[in-house]
């Protein structure tokens, strides 16, 4: 496979992700957790995958950091928004998508894409971490259900407890009370994850929802949340495959946009 | 830029408290840009705004509301802390709701006697303008014409002077110049490449309602000499501001957009001078004019949804915040709106379509709680907007 090689680091609250490109294809993507003390470092991560295919740091022509932490990888050429990488990731896989919906740790973004991928407008969650992946998190601790499994067992429960959704802290004392009064684990779960996807609902219907719409983000990997929020959308919602990693791809692809133009 | 605005922006108080030792005259603080400030000059008084500052709430949290603008408290938290003990006088105007109540809570917490004769207060110390909640109709400026001739006499009795109208066109000439020299800002700030930095432009608006007018205006003729040369330029995405209030945390706003690559070529933020687009007519009596021009100020408080019974929209706050964005060839506009400021966010859905829908420019919203902390939360947001006009 020839052509540049472009690399696209993705620091976010709870994990750093790095996609590397070469000639417009995805050669390596890596997570780490950013709370695991053993964790490689992004500039580590790099070195170790781009020895894995055969290749020197010498040769990436470019790297753009994206997320949160984005002014924190030294090596980056250049920083791009989460909500620019995410767009370019999501139409990368789907040249169809008009909206985009980001479901991340802590932060969720719905972004309206045009027909050539460009985003046109954007809405991101208020400051609380209500409706955030962090949420989940949260309340898959109160629950001891491992945050992989939420959304699968939330599928298979047999109703749905009211829970709600504006703060993380009062949600977290009601679900507390619903265990107390001996209320099914999977139902609250089901509960929770609807309170989230009305949350990011609220967001795809102040963006405008636009066919085709595309979730990303570690969020997205919860069939639970997909489900609820396409059933209140009333359409089908696509997810990329490792939608985790959509924004260092995004990242990596402006790279390619920028070693033209930077 | 030009030092004197920078040493009268980094510390108002003691700019303030300087003048007035240095002239033996009285300084008066107002708030919003409804106070008639002529009058205050034609009475040798230095007005100057009193603005608040992004500290944590010490005194005014336990009086006031915890769902109101924490700039007005803020303000309130300044005085009642003694920040504004320098200040010989108080103007507040009824402009939106809370600092309506300021008039209350300022005589609560800074109990100030004004200036009495023979035990009877002459004229309080916080002196009120009841401005109109409509700025048309038949008996209008009659009715404004009125409360301002009260506000003008309760000031010569606690001056001890009388303002004569030879005093009242003295002090327009001297505010038609300022408002003519800002006007000249304003067209400097259509030009591409831009003369000026948004920061810069802030600056100069930011000291103008601090310092003497005639001290400003001679510095900022300076100034616009320099400009006009067009030596300088500032590159960015051409930002159009719209925010509440107008100082350091507004300030921060600017730096931040221009750290984006952004740069704000014109704004509509509370307070600003830029809200005197008109000058005050010289034909005539005074005080008219000097009512008519301050009927004309174009403040979300006072725009048509004040009776939404028989006007729904803002009409002419859109009429002017399309000029402020057509002639600027502004490519993207950012409202920043503190929390509860009602004013701003009852007219910003209709304002936010109608630059979308005619203009077709990409809007963002911010929300902010009149903190620097909040505002490095909506940096993020700041820099993918600029990201995403230019690309």
């Amino acid at each position: 496979m020839e052509g540049k090689i472009c690399v696209g680091v993705d620091v976010g609250t709870h994990s750093t992700k790095v996609a590397i490109l070469r000639g417009g294809e995805i050669l390596a993507t890596r997570v780490m957790r950013a709370q695991d003390p053993e964790a490689e470092t992004p500039e580590a991560a790099l070195r170790a995958m781009l020895a894995e295919a055969g290749l020197s740091w010498k040769e990436v022509s470019f790297t753009v950091a994206t997320g949160v932490g984005r002014d924190t990888i030294p090596f980056a050429q250049r920083t791009r928004s989460e909500q620019l990488c995410h767009a370019r990731g999501a139409y990368y896989h789907f040249p169809q998508a008009r909206t985009v919906l980001d479901i991340g740790s802590e932060g969720v973004r719905a972004m309206r894409l045009n027909e050539k991928g460009e985003v046109r407008d954007f809405v991101c969650n208020s400051k609380c971490a209500a409706g955030t992946g962090a949420f989940l998190e949260v309340i898959s601790e109160v629950l001891e259900v491992s945050i992989g499994e939420m959304g699968e067992l939330a599928l298979r429960a047999p109703g749905r407890e009211m829970v709600s959704s504006y703060c993380t802290v009062f949600a977290e004392s009601e679900v507390i009370s619903l265990i107390h009064r001996g209320r099914s684990k999977w139902s609250i779960l089901a509960g929770v994850i609807q309170a989230v996807a009305e949350r990011s609902f609220e967001l795809l219907k102040k963006i405008g929802l636009r066919p085709q719409v595309v979730l990303t983000g570690g969020g997205s990997q919860n069939p639970g949340l997909k489900k609820a929020l396409e059933e209140m959308a009333g359409e089908e919602m696509w997810v990329p495959p490792e939608p985790q990693i959509i924004g260092a791809l995004g990242a990596a692809l402006w790279g390619e946009v920028l070693t033209i133009s930077p | 830029m030009i030092e004197e605005f920078e040493k009268t922006i980094q510390d108002r108080h003691q700019a303030a408290m300087q003048w007035k030792e240095a002239n033996q005259k009285k300084v008066f603080g107002y708030l919003c840009c409804l106070t008639p400030e002529t009058i205050l000059h034609a009475a040798d008084v230095l007005p100057v705004r009193i603005f608040g500052s992004p500290e944590k709430l010490q005194v005014a949290d336990e009086h006031l509301v915890p769902y109101g603008c924490r700039y007005a408290a803020s303000c309130l938290d300044l005085a009642a802390r003694g920040v504004y003990d320098y200040l010989d006088g108080v103007v507040i105007p009824n402009s939106c709701d809370l600092i309506s109540k300021l008039e209350y809570w300022w005589k609560e917490l800074v109990p100030r006697k004004g200036p009495t004769l023979a035990g009877v207060e002459l004229c309080p110390y916080v002196l009120y303008i009841a401005y109109p909640e409509k700025r048309t109709g038949r008996k209008v400026l009659d009715y404004y014409k009125h409360e301002l001739r009260e506000f003008k006499q309760a000031l010569e009795r606690g001056l001890r002077r009388e303002i004569t109208d030879e005093d009242l066109s003295r002090a327009i000439a001297v505010y038609n110049e300022h408002y003519q020299l800002m006007g000249q800002l304003k067209e400097l700030r259509k030009r591409s490449p831009l003369p000026i930095s948004g920061s810069e432009a802030w600056q100069i608006e930011y000291a103008s309602q601090l310092m003497p007018k005639e001290q400003h205006n001679r510095l900022l003729k300076g100034q616009l000499d320099q400009l006009s040369q067009g030596t300088k330029a500032a590159s960015g995405v051409r930002i159009f501001l719209s925010a509440s209030a107008t100082d350091v945390v507004n300030a921060r706003l600017y730096q931040i957009i221009e750290k984006a690559g952004g740069q704000v070529v014109s704004e509509d933020i509370s307070c600003h001078t830029s809200y005197y687009g008109n000058t005050i007519q010289t034909n005539g009596d005074p005080l008219t004019a000097i009512a008519q021009h301050s009927l004309e100020i174009d403040c979300p408080r006072s725009t048509e949804t004040c009776s939404p019974a028989t006007y729904p929209y803002p009409t002419s706050r859109w009429d002017r915040t399309r000029s402020r964005l057509e002639g600027y060839n502004a490519q993207g506009a950012i409202f920043y709106i503190i929390n509860y400021c009602e004013c701003r966010a009852i007219e910003y859905p209709y304002l936010r379509d109608k630059i979308r829908e005619e203009l077709d420019i990409p809007v963002l919203l911010l929300q902010g709680d009149y903190s620097l902390e909040g505002l490095e939360q909506v940096r993020g947001r700041i820099e993918a907007f600029v990201e995403m006009i230019g690309g």
